[in-house]
Order: C-alpha cells, then sequence, then structure tokens
C-alpha cells in the first residue's frame, strides 16, 4: 500500500517536470549543441554543404582587427556604464530610504525608465542627441555640442552611456533601497553616539553590510550591458565608422548580412565565456567583501 | 526633522533626478501632439491645442493596431506558459532535493541565465525556418523556454520558505500531486508568481532582438519591431515620430500609473531572494 503511494507520488513529480524539460531540450540543448559544432565549420547559413574546420574560427577571431574592436568597445562599454549606474543608483537610494516627503511619488519616478522598451528609449535619445542637445549648445555656446554626438567618434562612446545609465539606475535603485532596508537602525545609532562622521558611517557600515546587494547589481548590469544591442541599433547603428560596434551587433551583422554562419556562431561563444569568467571574477572579489553582523 | 543645509540638498539632489528622468517623457508627450511649425518656434514649449493627427497618421502608417495585438497575444500567452510550466517544475525539483537527478536539474534549469541569445540565435533560425516555425508561434515557444531559467531560479528559492507539513497532510488523505498542487501549493506560490509575472511581462513586451531575428511575416510584427522597421519613415517628420514613439510606450505607461506599487514591490521582491 504505502509503497504504490509512494511510486504513484514519484512519477507525479517526474509528469511535473516533463513539459518543461521537453521545452528545454527542443529550444535550449539543441541550437546550444548545433551553436557548438557550427562554430566549427565554415558554414555560410546558405548553402547545402560546409566543411568541419575545428578551432579555426575562434583563431580568426582572435586576430580578427573587427571583432577585437567590438570585444573593446562592449567591454569599456559595460565597465563604465555598469560602474556609473551602479553609483548612480546607490545614490538615489540612500536618499530614497531616508525619512523624506512624497517618498512613493519619487520612488516610482525612478522607477519607472524600467518598464520602458530600450529600443523607443534609444530612438528618443537619438532625436534628444539631434534636436536639442545642439539648440542648447549653441544658446550657451558650448562648440563641442553644437552637432549631434552620436556622429562623432568619442563623443558617440558617452552619449550611449548616458541613455544606459538613464535607463539602467532604476531597477538598481529598487535593489538597493530593498538591500539598505535590511541595514537596522541600532547600528547607525551607537556609530552615531562614537561620534562616526556621514561618509565615515557609510563607507565603514552601511557599504560592507551591503555587499550582497552590491553583487547582484554589479553582475546585473554587467550581463545586460556586455549584451547590448537595442541602444546600438536605435542610436548608432554601430557607427561612426564601426566606433561603437558591440560585440552582439557584430554576430548579428557577421550571420545575417556577411553570411557567416560558422564564425559569427563562434564570436557568439566567446562572449558567453566572456561573461562567464567576468562573472566568476566579480562573484570571487565581492564575496571577500563580505561582512555579518 | 528642523531646516536644515542638509535636507535642502537631499531635496535639490531628487528633484534634480527626477527632472533628468521626466525630460525625455516630457519632450514625447509635448512634441507629439505639436505640428512641425510649433516644434520649430519652440522646441520645448507646450502645444498651442491637441493635434491628434500625428496619432492618426502614424497608426495609419505603421499598422499600429496589428502590432498591439501581436504584442498582447505574445506577451500573454508566453507569460501563462512561463508560470505554468516553470511553477510544477519548480515544484518537483524543490521537494526532490535528496535525489541527484533532480538536484542536477535544477543547475540544469538555471545554467540558462548566464547563456545570452546570441549563442543560439542563429542555430534557432534554422532550426526553426525548417520546420515553419518563424512566426509568433515559434517566438512564443522561445519565450517559454528562456523565461523557464529565472522562473525555476526564484521559485525554487521560495519554495524554502513554504512548510511541507500542508502537502504531507493532503497526501496522507489520498490527494494525489496535481489536486495537491493546483489547490493548495499553487496559491501559496502568489508574491512570487506576482513577481514573475511583472518581470516577464516586462521583458517580452520590450523585446527587439527575438522578434527581429524571428518573425518573418509583417503580420506578426510586435511594437517594437514596428517601430524599428518605420523608423527611416519618420526622419523627415519629428513630430509624426515622437506620436509613434508615444503610440508604443502608452501602454505601459498607462498600466504603470495604476499598478506601479505593485510592479515595484514585485521586483524588489525578486530581487532580494
Amino acid at each position: 500500500m504505502q509503497n504504490s503511494a509512494y511510486k504513484s507520488l514519484r512519477k507525479g513529480y517526474l509528469i511535473l517536470l516533463l513539459p518543461g524539460l521537453l521545452l528545454l531540450a527542443l529550444f535550449y540543448v539543441y541550437p546550444v549543441l548545433s551553436a557548438l559544432y557550427m562554430s566549427m565549420t565554415n558554414w555560410d547559413g546558405v548553402s547545402r554543404s560546409h566543411d568541419f574546420v575545428g578551432l579555426v574560427n575562434y583563431g580568426a577571431a582572435l586576430t580578427d582587427p573587427r571583432f577585437l574592436n567590438a570585444l573593446s568597445f562592449t567591454l569599456q562599454y559595460a565597465f563604465v556604464s555598469t560602474i556609473l549606474s551602479n553609483i548612480v543608483a546607490l545614490s538615489i537610494a540612500l536618499v530614497l530610504v531616508k525619512k523624506i516627503k512624497f517618498r512613493n511619488f519619487f520612488r516610482a519616478v525612478f522607477f519607472f525608465p524600467a518598464v520602458l522598451s530600450m529600443l523607443i528609449i534609444g530612438y528618443i535619445w537619438q532625436q534628444i542627441f539631434y534636436h536639442v542637445v545642439p539648440y542648447f549648445a549653441e544658446r550657451l555656446n558650448i562648440e563641442a555640442l553644437q552637432t549631434n554626438m552620436l556622429g562623432n567618434q568619442d563623443l558617440a562612446f558617452w552619449a550611449l552611456i548616458i541613455v544606459t545609465v538613464w535607463q539602467a539606475s532604476a531597477i538598481l535603485v529598487v535593489i538597493y533601497m530593498a538591500g539598505l532596508q535590511t541595514v537596522p537602525e541600532d547600528v547607525y545609532e551607537s556609530a552615531a553616539i562614537d561620534g562616526a562622521s556621514g561618509w565615515k558611517r557609510f563607507s565603514r557600515i552601511t557599504l560592507p553590510l551591503i555587499v550582497p546587494s552590491i553583487t547582484i547589481c554589479v553582475i546585473l548590469a554587467m550581463k545586460q550591458h556586455l549584451m547590448v544591442y537595442d541602444y546600438i541599433i536605435a542610436l548608432t547603428d554601430g557607427g561612426p565608422g564601426f566606433a561603437t560596434e558591440s560585440v552582439t551587433l557584430l554576430i548579428y551583422n557577421l550571420g545575417f548580412l556577411n553570411n557567416q554562419f560558422g564564425y559569427g556562431t563562434a564570436v557568439a561563444l566567446m562572449l558567453f565565456v566572456f561573461i562567464i569568467v567576468i562573472s566568476i571574477i566579480q562573484i570571487n572579489i565581492l564575496r571577500k567583501k563580505e561582512v555579518q553582523l | 526633522m528642523t531646516f536644515s543645509w542638509n535636507r535642502i540638498g537631499i531635496y535639490g539632489f531628487i528633484l534634480a533626478g527626477s527632472v533628468i528622468i521626466l525630460f525625455p517623457l516630457y519632450l514625447t508627450l509635448t512634441t507629439a501632439f505639436k505640428t512641425p511649425e510649433e516644434s520649430a518656434e519652440s522646441l520645448l514649449g507646450l502645444p498651442s491645442s491637441l493635434h491628434i493627427e500625428n496619432f492618426v497618421r502614424a497608426a495609419e502608417m505603421s499598422n499600429y493596431f496589428s502590432a498591439f495585438f501581436n504584442s498582447l497575444l505574445i506577451t500573454v500567452v508566453s507569460v501563462t506558459f512561463i508560470i505554468l510550466l516553470g511553477s510544477i517544475a519548480s515544484f518537483a525539483i524543490a521537494r526532490n532535493q535528496h535525489s541527484v537527478f533532480y538536484r542536477v536539474m535544477y543547475y540544469f534549469f538555471v545554467s540558462g541565465l548566464f547563456v545570452p541569445f546570441q549563442v543560439m540565435m542563429l542555430p534557432l533560425v534554422q532550426q526553426l525556418s525548417a520546420v515553419g516555425m518563424m512566426n509568433k508561434w515559434g517566438l512564443i515557444m522561445l519565450y517559454a523556454t528562456y523565461g523557464l531559467f529565472q522562473c525555476v531560479f526564484l521559485y525554487v528559492a521560495y519554495f524554502r520558505s513554504i512548510p511541507r507539513e500542508v502537502e504531507d497532510a493532503a497526501l496522507i488523505d489520498g490527494c494525489g500531486v496535481f489536486r495537491m498542487f493546483w489547490y493548495i501549493i499553487f496559491p501559496m506560490l502568489k508574491p512570487m508568481t506576482i513577481t514573475l509575472i511583472v518581470l516577464n511581462i516586462i521583458w517580452i513586451w520590450n523585446d527587439f532582438l527575438m522578434p527581429l531575428v524571428i518573425l518573418n511575416n509583417a503580420a506578426d510584427w510586435t511594437l517594437p519591431l514596428m517601430q524599428y522597421v518605420f523608423e527611416s519613415q519618420y526622419a523627415a517628420d519629428y513630430n509624426l515620430a515622437f506620436a509613434s514613439y508615444l503610440m508604443v510606450l502608452a501602454p505601459v505607461i498607462a498600466v504603470y500609473l495604476f499598478l506601479q506599487r505593485h510592479i515595484i514591490g514585485g521586483v524588489s521582491d525578486g530581487a532580494v531572494k
């Protein structure tokens, strides 16, 4: 009796797992495995035949100036926007957890960008850089900004950073607020009695206690920014020249415009390796800084 | 709280921040209602009257309503799949942690969180076109799959806070696994279910890359994809472009105005877990 009930329970659990497992097998395992294989071929994505070339595509990427340019742009973009969006978000969160008036209103304002389409936000900012920024630059006599920032090799990078920080900080604010609210009030009180100044209280008490939130935010932001695509499409399309061609845009262009399916897939797998390696490094650095009350 | 320069600094900081956040939206809203002449006269001023011609023209040019209903259908069906399949799979995984098989299954589901879509993008195009699924149904299957990664991660963590005694009692009473799940377990997951619904709606409604590579047929286009396709046609008409942006953002803005408290709460709960 007992045994058969146990068996049917085990069967029940397995049936619950199966539909999800089936989807993963079809649309996750199968494409990942074919990506691994394709990355070792010279397939163009159209013709019926292709040759197995081993690791040639990976070697070729490491000496391909276009890939190295895209990689260096992506890494710089991801590092700068991750650092800036975390600093901005943490500063806003520090203010929003204080007892201020209209706190819920301000929280709703700062979270708002997180629900909006990155592509449309990119288009709106593109119009701002094209029409609004030069309009004010002329009146304020700022020479450098009188033409469209997006058409300038160096300024286009910073234009992308501005848009990214504007939107990416939103979700980080909410995560930091949740983290800050777990820091007990009495820790601050005893620090204040001991005469710790504002900055000291922040760097010696708050910061170490919210390291778990910092870990989540930095990893989330870094992964998202290493995969930047929508903003690039909306704002620069990789230009001027190849100045803002991200690795994701390069993969798309290789696969769909240049008919280099095999090579494009190899580049995608290298992006994956970069994301994993950078995430592991971040987790290790931040875990060492974690403290417990 | 007494008057102090410190307080002024704090309010100055968040007011300045709010202006920076709201400026692009103010510009979108006002420009969408203006004529080109009005914009030439004053870039940032308010419109003299609420011209709706921009909206009418943009909707006709881009087939807005078709894209809106595609976005709605794809989002609703995908999110339903993710929640249903994700919750039952998580239940099986969370309640069998003593078994090596289910522990491996957990890591298998969660591993997907780290794989960029770009890795699978090119093979998927081949795979889906071979079986004629380069349409919204194929796209829904992809969302249903990729949504499971995060869904299982968050649900399994949430199950730790749900006591097992209730389940044991139900099982002894002869309640089958399926009935028990639906009537007892699923209702207890509600806070995490809300979080997951919010996160997945934001992701799927706004996603651009997957529709771009999967949706071949114009009849299947979603709102962001439609905007991308028609963007070049708006280049000459700044006001028309903003009317179109506003129409794409409007459904989200409307939902956010009514449900912002639940939306922020949902995202924040998901982050803490």
